[in-house]
């Protein structure tokens, strides 16, 4: 327990000062001195506002924000998944939730014209994740009582059907060579041009939807040694995994609208963490939230501190597989050695 | 006077056309000991799971208490009755302890954290199975009997008037099968409790239980004392065995001389028709 709240008090500190580097670093180095008095100065009349202000205010913090608000709910979704599935490979995709947040932005982009697409791509992505998370709850539910087993499969031939419905209007889109390109870009993840109305989306729902899953963090507990132990120390285990597929869902959605696809963030943090601080849900979700609201700002701040045109979903995919290869490996000599 | 303890009622269950339960009856009070044997698929498993409120009964009803399962949440339930199923799956690495505290789950509100009631429940628990020293153990690393002493101690931490447990001695060795009915006995005898377990071990079950049901093809056939229930034409007819109880000055001995062909001998492959 103690080594829990010591690595959850990390994680703060670690975000804390993450996020003080995000702000600070761009174009222009703005001194974390000066990111206090910029920011806490209340533009009194008359005064000029110091353009600082309007570089932080308008484009870093929302975008500082939204880096949080994505990769923590990729976190927590991505150990819960991986609690609900009893799976450590399991991640916040399993639902078909990413596949059909792609396959929603890039019908929204081919269908609006592009004006006001580009305010409604985060929407569209939004109805899709939700919709075909809906669709693979239908699917695995109707053999009998949705158990896990029926999800994950619904849920990968959901996500396979979605992820062939995005290649077909990408193929057709290709021919207008402007609305492809910008189909493209989505589908590598990133905070470009992200301001108030994302952060404003995304708030309540990853924060609420996080609160509702820490809530069913015994449970969580519970369904690691089985739905029949679960449902003999008193838990409606039919109901619970609604509820933790349903706020799932809706966090890993919320997500993947306000950042694109990011791989293996809902993967890695929650299996490094359930290394830290043990497999118990309690610690372990808002870990999460912490580990991945990190991690993706960290990744944020390396794409705009590297040379050329680095993409966030690019540079977490680069930097996780290898990582967690190494992971892998280095799991297997401990285990190794204490046989 | 208050109701008893467990009253099972004309109780059937079926999954879909295939009836694995007929009209099953029998009652328990406080301080005893049940065991129930049958062949494979007798409908052991499925009995259990609906005495301990898993499965909801067809026909009939299971009481506990006086109230009937169908009528109780599954917190409620879970307070009164503490199930161990025949497997628990353990992929994850929880400590001992962890696995024994989810008895406390339905006495726990949904963000409070265990009291000093719940810890002491938790040690006693581990006390009782002699298995305080797995409590920081990581699961995965035990081995399966030290494993299943957990998952007993976690019924016993559930605190329920009710033990279910299925085939919970299964692939343990004679000494830590004893040892961990021996445990279960004392919880049973110190009062205010019952066991009913499941047992593929005919001569365990006729040692240590205090009355014995005998189920085949989901009908109940016996529902008396060892010596009653496992009379040497039942062990012939339901079990197959040419086989006999023998009472000894300080208990009861199984003495098995073959298997014979009843019926529900297994049927060995045709030799001829492996290719």
């Amino acid at each position: 327990m103690r080594r829990g709240l010591v690595t959850l008090l990390l994680l703060a500190i670690a975000l804390l000062a993450l996020s003080v580097l995000s702000l600070a670093v761009g174009s222009v180095w703005i001194a974390p001195k000066r990111l206090l008095e910029v920011l806490w100065a209340a533009p009194s009349s008359g005064a000029a506002i110091p353009w600082e202000r309007v570089v932080l205010v308008e484009l870093r913090l929302p975008r500082a924000l939204l880096a949080m608000l994505a990769g923590g709910g990729l976190g927590i979704a991505g150990a819960v998944m991986q609690g609900l599935f009893r799976n450590p490979m399991a991640e916040p995709g399993v639902l078909g939730v990413s596949a059909g947040s792609a396959l929603g932005a890039v019908l929204t982009l081919y269908a609006l014209p592009s004006m006001l697409s580009a305010y409604l791509v985060p929407a569209g992505a939004f109805v899709g994740a939700i919709g075909c998370t809906a669709l693979v709850w239908l699917v695995g539910a109707r053999a009998g009582r949705a158990t896990t087993t029926s999800l994950l499969l619904a849920g990968l031939a959901v996500a396979a059907c979605a992820s062939a419905a995005t290649s077909f209007v990408l193929s057709v889109a290709l021919a207008e060579w402007e609305v492809g390109r910008q189909m493209l870009d989505w589908l590598m993840g990133g905070l470009e041009g992200r301001g108030w109305g994302s952060v404003a989306m995304a708030t309540p729902m990853v924060l609420g939807g996080a609160v509702a899953l820490v809530a069913h963090a015994r449970t969580l507990d519970a369904l690691l040694v089985g739905e029949t132990t679960a449902m003999a120390v008193g838990i409606d285990v039919v109901r619970a995994r609604r509820e933790l597929v349903g706020f799932g869902a809706l966090v890993t959605a919320a997500s993947v609208a306000s950042a694109g696809v990011i791989g293996f963030v809902g993967l890695i943090v929650p299996h490094v963490l359930r290394l830290l601080v043990g497999p118990r849900h309690r610690v372990l979700l808002p870990a999460s939230l912490l580990g991945g609201a990190a991690f993706v700002l960290a990744a944020d701040l390396a794409c705009r501190i590297a040379p050329g045109d680095l993409r966030l979903g690019v540079l977490s995919g680069m930097l996780g597989g290898p990582f967690f290869v190494a992971l892998l490996i280095r799991e297997r000599r401990r285990q190794e050695a204490t046989r | 006077m208050s109701p008893p303890l467990l009253e099972v009622r004309e109780l059937g269950f079926a999954y879909g056309a295939r009836i694995v339960l007929d009209a099953v009856g029998f009652g328990m009070d406080e301080g005893e000991l049940v065991g129930l044997v049958g062949p494979n698929a007798a409908g052991k498993s499925t009995l259990l799971e609906l005495v301990a409120g898993l499965r909801k009964p067809c026909r009939g009803s299971v009481r506990v208490q006086g109230a009937r399962t169908t009528d109780l949440g599954r917190r409620e339930l879970a307070r009164r009755v503490a199930f161990v199923p025949q497997s628990t799956p353990i992929d994850f690495e929880l400590t001992g302890r962890d696995l024994v505290a989810l008895g406390r789950l339905p006495w726990l509100g949904r963000f409070a954290r265990p009291g000093p009631a719940d810890e002491r429940a938790i040690d006693e628990a581990l006390e009782e199975l002699d298995a305080s020293a797995l409590a920081e153990r990581r699961v995965t690393e035990l081995s399966g009997g030290e494993r299943q002493r957990l998952v007993v101690a976690r019924a016993l931490a559930q605190g329920g008037a009710l033990l279910v447990l299925d085939e919970p001695t299964a692939g343990l060795d004679p000494a830590h099968a004893h040892a961990l009915l021996d445990a279960v006995e004392r919880r049973v005898r110190r009062g205010g409790a019952a066991a009913l377990v499941s047992l593929h071990d005919l001569a365990l079950a006729a040692q240590r239980c205090d009355r014995i049901l005998v189920l085949h093809r989901g009908r109940l056939l016996s529902d008396a004392s060892p010596i009653q229930s496992l009379s040497r034409e039942r062990l012939r007819d339901v079990f197959g065995l040419d086989a006999e109880l023998v009472e000894l000055r300080d208990g009861l001995a199984l003495l098995v001389r073959r298997a014979v062909g009843g019926p529900t001998r297994p049927r060995l492959p045709d030799p001829d028709a492996v290719r």
